[in-house]
């Protein structure tokens, strides 16, 4: 019997597809009328309220999210992704949290005093949040925590960003120091010391990364470590949100956590994160008001526009250049000017608006836009641009580093390392083009999966590879010290005795300015005289959003955030 | 009796044998992917990696690992997934209910109508009916399940319901009955199209037989003459396909699931390899391989069972 029904409705499916063809075609001609009132405009926060076709969600003071995938850790000890931490920065409250134009404001520390030389940071906490389990939040929680990501047992991925860091950091990990002796006191329940190896002007910036969240230990033991955050019920929380929901691979519902401290600050009553994995599918769930804000890729910008959906962007903090190998001296590539020549032959103009359509802005330098500088003010505005695009002087570089080297271009037979994705190697081809194009040599694409390009990349085994770096930290840093000879993301083996020494020199200067400008000349460096990368673009995200959603934040380090309604 | 029992224990022991030998070689060539499950285009420092390569236990040779592996697997212990520490079997407990859902429901609306399909082709064999069912089963041979779903989403669930106002057909998700439509028509198109060609040439073969003659002579209905002598001789073949339509419905189903967004366990498969999350790849590979080596176990009992001639006692002694 069931049977039959299923042949009745498909056959009734065959007949009403004609009819859904029909019914599109309208629909199209009137979301269009609104197109123009949807025009980009750049801004993270989607505070707007221009009407379109596309009214969202129907529950009421809820918001429905696409994150893509599952986020894979929710134990902020072991975490390392972006997807997670768009979770835990809304469940959990740190020392610091970002606003919506990413700079840190005091969450949890009520008051913060730096120690002269910048390496003590004694903060008083507030005494109102509370854990999910009933236990208040007190200083412990973060000695716990820290105590814990700096040992071996615990096996986190992201340890090094706190031992690195914090006085001890590296005997305390290795065992030759007790735990007790690492750079995080409880002077009294809410008292909190965090004692740095050296000056750190992002250390604000630090506390509210998920590495330096604070742990209930009470609820850590009880629930084990192996499966902490592996579900909603495994998981203690103090946050604005709390995880009401999690179907693994599908949704993780949040709801306004009533114990909070700040409850004005929740955009919403209920936030739902959805996990499609597929970009059509995404687009038809957002077309069907099935969610709320969905990522839109390079093909379905144009096809957004069309029907009139609201869309906007934003720099995601990713830099993707071309990384040379250096040891390749039978190619040239151990030539400064051979290497400034590939880099500066791509016109990362036609590359941004004509292939990679996201958002994506040309690179000026290895540190984005995004970043912040010394004294309040964006690296990227501080310093200026280090690269550009410019085919007569690429040229003019790439033939003299022939003649450097005694080399001619048909000699060369270079190859380009890139993921096997279709829009890394669309975007390789550009490159191949280019080369031909302003240098006349002919470029080999070698396109790999991820993990075989890294382990490639690893093993020197490249010419030039198109990769890519998002940053740890709100800090140059993150990105510039990448190439100093002993640092292990240095794939193309570069070495140069001035700018290590500028790097180490400006890891303990304690001036923000002074510091700025020794990072400002490495950079000039690594990416234009001596130009052991090369950048190209600074990475950036579509997304679509209904007409429902209010005080979302997205920006380079949050993801998705919302908790900035008081802002 | 006793014969086809022996059969049986002597498939399973064989099946046990052959299980071992799949988790022994997924292991070692896993272990050949580049690359490890940890890094992400950012190095890693070595005392870092020590820590997480113990904590997996990828700090010891290969081999005490196998042998440690199946010593846990007979336990039941599977592992942790490496990039989110959960239990390798509790992700199966989750996610293969409903991939198991979803193959069920494809199978059978695979098997019965593409089974009706072939019968009506047969018997009205030349006319209109014949051809229509014929073009539906070449769309299904030729139309991948990517394709179908993709369509059917966009037409029948986003359009139609746009068009109507009512989401008959739920656009993404397993929920309720509404989201379980598409996606199960949409993974068994193909496989209907191969049951309902091979019911069809079957049905054929056995209509012009003698004993079909017969039974007109005598007599019979048509109806009865259909249902009671030629399908029951027909569908034979069609039983025979069965196991490896399992297999081929629970690989497509990876992309069916992705397009619709459903939470089954074929993402899990798939993206596994991609990430060297080895723990995962061995137990989704395992789970998989014991499933297709039970279904076709059991497909051999039911062949035994509706076809007596058949007996189950393989080589003779």
């Amino acid at each position: 019997m069931k049977m039959k029904k299923i042949l009745a409705m498909a056959l009734a499916s065959a007949m009403v597809l004609s009819l859904g063809a029909c019914g599109s075609s309208g629909a199209d001609s009137s979301a269009s009328g609104t197109d123009s009132s949807a025009a980009s405009d750049g801004a993270s926060e989607s505070t707007e309220t221009t009407s379109t076709a596309f009214p969202g969600t129907a529950e009421e003071d809820t918001y429905v999210v696409d994150l893509r995938a599952e986020p894979p850790e929710l134990n902020s000890i072991l975490t390392n992704d972006v997807a997670s931490g768009d979770i835990l920065r809304m469940v959990i409250s740190g020392l610091y949290r970002l606003d919506a134009n990413d700079t840190p404001q005091p969450d949890l520390a009520e008051e913060t005093q730096v120690s002269d030389d910048g390496r003590v940071y004694t903060m008083k906490l507030r005494q109102d949040a509370k854990w999910s389990n009933g236990e208040p939040v007190t200083a412990h929680d973060f000695v716990f925590s820290y105590q814990t990501i700096c040992s071996k047992e615990a096996a986190s991925s992201y340890a090094f960003i706190v031992y690195d860091n914090l006085l001890n950091g590296n005997e305390v990990y290795e065992g030759t120091k007790d735990p007790s002796e690492l750079g995080v006191k409880a002077i009294d329940d809410y008292t909190l010391e965090v004692t740095f190896e050296n000056p750190i002007p992002y250390a604000l910036h630090l506390f509210s990364f998920a590495s330096y969240y604070p742990m209930n230990q009470k609820g850590y033991e009880e629930i084990g470590a192996d499966a902490y955050g592996d579900d909603a019920d495994k998981i203690v929380t103090n946050g604005a949100y709390t995880i009401s929901e999690w179907v693994h691979n599908d949704h993780i519902t949040l709801t306004a956590n009533p114990d909070y401290y700040a409850p004005e600050r929740c955009a919403a009553g209920t936030v739902r994160y959805t996990m499609m994995n597929d970009a059509n599918t995404r687009m038809n769930a957002f077309q069907g008001g099935q969610v709320d804000c969905i990522n839109v890729t390079a093909d379905q910008t144009e096809q957004a526009k069309k029907l009139g959906i609201h869309t906007e962007n934003y720099v995601d903090n990713g830099n993707w250049y071309i990384q040379f190998n250096t040891q390749k001296t039978d190619k040239g590539l151990d030539n400064a000017n051979i290497r400034r020549g590939l880099g500066m032959a791509i016109n990362t103009e036609s590359l941004c608006n004509d292939i990679l359509k996201d958002g994506s802005v040309p690179a000026t330098g290895l540190v984005p836009t995004t970043i912040a500088g010394a004294n309040g003010e964006k690296y990227r505005d501080a310093v200026g641009d280090v690269v550009s695009y410019n085919a007569e002087e690429a040229k003019k570089a790439f033939e003299q580093g022939l003649q450097e080297t005694g080399l001619s271009a048909e000699d060369l037979n270079l190859s380009i390392l890139c993921d096997d994705q279709t829009n890394a190697q669309r975007t390789a081809e550009f490159y191949q083009a280019q080369w031909k194009e302003v240098l006349g040599i002919d470029v080999e694409i070698t396109p790999q999966p991820f993990k075989s390009r890294l382990a490639s990349m690893d093993s020197g085994d490249f010419d030039m590879v198109y990769a890519g770096w998002s940053p740890d930290y709100n800090d140059p840093m993150t990105f510039l010290d990448m190439f100093t000879t002993t640092n292990g993301n240095n794939y193309g083996k570069f070495s140069n005795e001035e700018y290590d020494n500028l790097i180490a020199s400006a890891m303990v200067e304690g001036d923000a300015a002074a510091r700025q400008d020794l990072l400002a000349q490495a950079e000039k460096i690594v990416a234009y005289d001596e130009a052991a990368i090369y950048p190209l673009y600074f990475s950036g995200v579509t997304y679509a959003v209904s007409d429902k959603v209010q005080n979302m934040t997205r920006t380079g380090f949050q993801e998705f955030d919302f908790t900035d309604a008081a802002d | 009796m006793a014969n086809q029992l022996r059969y049986i224990l002597k498939r399973i022991i064989y099946s046990f044998i052959t299980i071992l030998v799949l988790t022994s070689v997924t292991f070692l060539l896993m272990q050949l992917l580049p690359g490890d499950p940890f890094t992400g285009g950012k190095d890693i420092p070595d005392s870092v990696m020590e820590a997480l390569k113990a904590k997996y236990g990828l700090d010891k040779p290969v081999l005490q690992q196998l042998v440690m592996y199946i010593g846990n697997a007979l336990h039941g212990d599977f592992g942790i997934s490496i990039p989110d520490g959960r239990e390798v079997t509790d992700i199966i407990r989750q996610a293969f209910p409903v991939s198991f859902d979803l193959g069920i429901r494809s199978l059978l609306f695979a098997f019965i109508m593409g089974i009706l399909l072939g019968i009506v082709a047969a018997v009205k064999r030349g006319t209109a009916w014949d051809s229509g069912a014929m073009f539906l089963a070449l769309i299904g041979v030729s139309v991948p399940s990517f394709i179908m779903g993709a369509l059917l989403q966009y037409f029948l669930a986003l359009k139609l319901g746009q068009a109507t106002g009512n989401q008959f057909f739920a656009i993404v998700g397993w929920t309720d009955w509404h989201s379980k439509l598409l996606p199960p028509f949409a993974l068994a198109f193909g496989s209907m199209a191969t049951v309902s060609r091979l019911m069809r040439t079957s049905m054929l073969d056995v209509l012009s037989q003698d004993y079909i003659k017969t039974a007109k002579a005598k007599g019979l209905s048509q109806r009865q003459i259909i249902w009671r002598h030629a399908v029951r001789n027909a569908i034979m073949p069609v039983v025979t396909v069965m196991g490896p339509l399992v297999a081929a419905i629970l690989t497509g189903a990876f992309v069916v699931e992705n397009i619709f967004a459903i939470p089954g366990l074929g993402k899990y498969f798939v993206t596994s390899v991609q990430t060297n999350n080895y723990t995962l790849i061995a137990g989704t590979t395992v789970f998989y391989g014991t499933f297709l080596i039970l279904a076709n176990l059991v497909v051999d009992i039911i062949y035994g069972l509706i076809d007596p001639r058949i007996k189950l006692t393989g080589r003779k002694e």
